[in-house]
């Protein structure tokens, strides 16, 4: 079958491994974001935080930097604790949903709206490697942009503190990694989901901040209709930020949240109506995707 | 290679292709030539770094073949392979198929409801009604059988003499009116000693055809129900 022969001939060399191929979706997926403009500048612009943040813990552990610009006592107004990473990690979140409003909704669609999914399925490719693989998508540049550089700042404070700050506050550092992961995974998962519905890019990725602020502002409206807390169930950034502040400080909180993702005080619910709801919407995301990768609709 | 459009309609149809090799197990490399060799082969080397939505209909098509046999299958399914092909098109897709069933070292599956593709692709013949095998049949094996069918007009009355030689030989033979008669001609007999014992017996063959039983007949044979309705 060479291009100057124009004969078919058979394919006699190696195969790839059949875990790696798995591998070959989001490389595609890479390449084609990589193209567009606006994501790439988006993505690295969501560095900016952490980068300040990067400069804070630097700048606070040093004496001369700080008597340079003649802000001796400067390093008692911002403290570097708990409060300080979990506005890091929902200023990233909130990063984060952007991105996935704009990458999700190109992942499952295209493949949905000229049937090419057929093809991928007929391939030695089930069907959960092939959500694993356009979910991976989301979950790198995700986990780029929220808990890498989040360890990352917590290993320099950890570094310029002594190791000894990082063993009292090893609760940050895993509240950051399972926190970021909580919300990464629902965002995959909901962008997933919607993409695999909605064929049309715009449509998905708006309905993706409908799903947040709309759902939000639907609970606040049970809330002041029925005098009650309940409609918080229905807001997916109070639902996560409990969460994230009992990951943050267990049993004992100080704070009631992160930016973005705040519990208002005297509105909290149970924490475990929090994980059921992220867990329920989580089931539903699945659901959603069950219903819609498939290979050929089978009718009995 | 499915029946309806499957593709990505803003992906060039190269990498489309490419893709769907690597996913079938080919090393990124070898998938790049490949998708390259299979584009040239099924015809649309010009534009391989166009997006698949521009494609015509039938330039779709030939990508669906391209990207089903650029990680050279043992086992290949074609769903439809003409379909909405103009007859240039149709004729240029029929040849790719009988080329790629002659020097591939694959088997092919073709799911067509047009006949005469299945007659120019396929060696056997699995005809399914209601899900299940109304008929399976070599083609060669029938082409054969029909060279045995012959149906013979001669002369006026039929001549009983001649009848009972041409039995004499091994024929199965079944008179009809107005001198029309069926033969089924045993193997070994040449249709040469027909006219010699017509020529012995003074009958005129005036006709002598071979039964031209297509797989349409064998198919609407299958699909008869058993009150004789379709």
């Amino acid at each position: 079958m060479a291009v100057y022969k124009k004969t078919y001939r058979p394919y006699e060399g190696a195969l790839t491994a059949r875990w790696s191929r798995l591998l070959v979706i989001p490389r595609y997926a890479f390449e084609d974001l990589h193209r567009r403009k606006f994501l790439t500048t988006f993505f690295f612009a969501s560095f900016l935080y952490p980068l300040v943040c990067a400069i804070i813990i630097y700048v606070q552990h040093n004496a001369s930097a700080l008597s340079l610009i003649g802000a001796q006592g400067a390093q008692h107004l911002i403290s570097i604790n708990v409060v300080f990473f979990l506005s890091l990690l929902g200023w990233q979140s909130m990063m984060a949903l952007f991105l996935a409003a704009f990458v999700g909704p190109g992942q499952v669609s295209p493949d949905l709206a000229n049937n090419a999914l057929a093809l991928y399925l007929a391939r030695p490719f089930s069907r959960t490697e092939y959500v694993l693989g356009k979910m991976s998508v989301l979950l790198i540049l995700l986990s780029l942009m929220t808990w890498v550089p989040g360890l990352l700042l917590f290993g320099l404070e950890s570094y310029l503190e002594g190791w000894s700050w990082a063993v009292d506050h090893a609760r940050i550092a895993s509240g950051l990694f399972f926190g970021a992961w909580i919300w990464i995974l629902l965002l995959a998962l909901l962008a997933l989901a919607l993409s695999a519905w909605v064929k049309w890019r715009a449509a998905a990725g708006t309905l993706m901040f409908g799903v947040f602020f709309v759902a939000s502002a639907f609970g606040a409206v049970i809330n002041g209709i029925e005098r009650t807390n309940w409609g918080h169930l229905f807001n997916i950034s109070y639902l996560v930020g409990s969460v994230w502040v009992w990951l943050f400080e267990g049993g004992q909180p100080t704070t009631n949240g992160a930016i973005f993702f705040r519990a208002p005080r005297g509105e909290t619910l149970p924490l475990w109506t929090s994980w059921v709801g992220l867990a329920a919407l989580a089931l539903v995301c699945f659901f959603m995707l069950a219903r819609k990768i498939r290979g050929a609709e089978v009718i009995r | 290679m499915p029946e309806n459009d499957s593709f990505i309609a803003g992906m060039s149809g190269v990498r489309f292709v490419r893709l769907m090799a690597e996913l079938a197990g080919l090393p990124r490399s070898e998938a790049l030539e490949r998708a390259h060799e299979a584009f040239f082969y099924v015809g649309l080397g010009e534009v391989r770094y166009r997006a698949l939505g521009t494609y015509s209909l039938g330039m779709k098509q030939a990508a669906k073949l391209a990207q089903a046999i650029a990680h050279g299958p043992k086992l290949l399914f074609l769903d439809e392979p003409t379909n909405g092909l103009d007859p240039p098109a149709r004729l240029r897709m029929i040849q790719l198929i009988q080329e790629i069933r002659d020097h591939g070292d694959l088997h092919l599956i073709v799911s067509s409801h047009l006949l005469r593709d299945v007659e120019e692709c396929c060696d056997e013949v699995l005809i399914l009604k209601d899900g299940s095998i109304a008929a399976f049949c070599n083609l060669e094996e029938e082409r054969r059988a029909n060279r045995r069918f012959l149906e013979m007009e001669t002369r006026g009355e039929l001549n009983g003499n001649f009848v009972e030689a041409i039995r004499a030989l091994g024929c199965e033979t079944a008179p009809g009116a107005q001198g029309r008669l069926k033969v089924v001609l045993p193997d070994g007999l040449e249709i040469r000693r027909l006219y010699e014992i017509a020529a012995a017996q003074e009958v005129q063959i005036r006709r002598l055809n071979h039964r031209r039983d297509s797989l349409e007949d064998i198919f609407l044979k299958a699909m008869e129900a058993a009150d004789g309705r379709l």
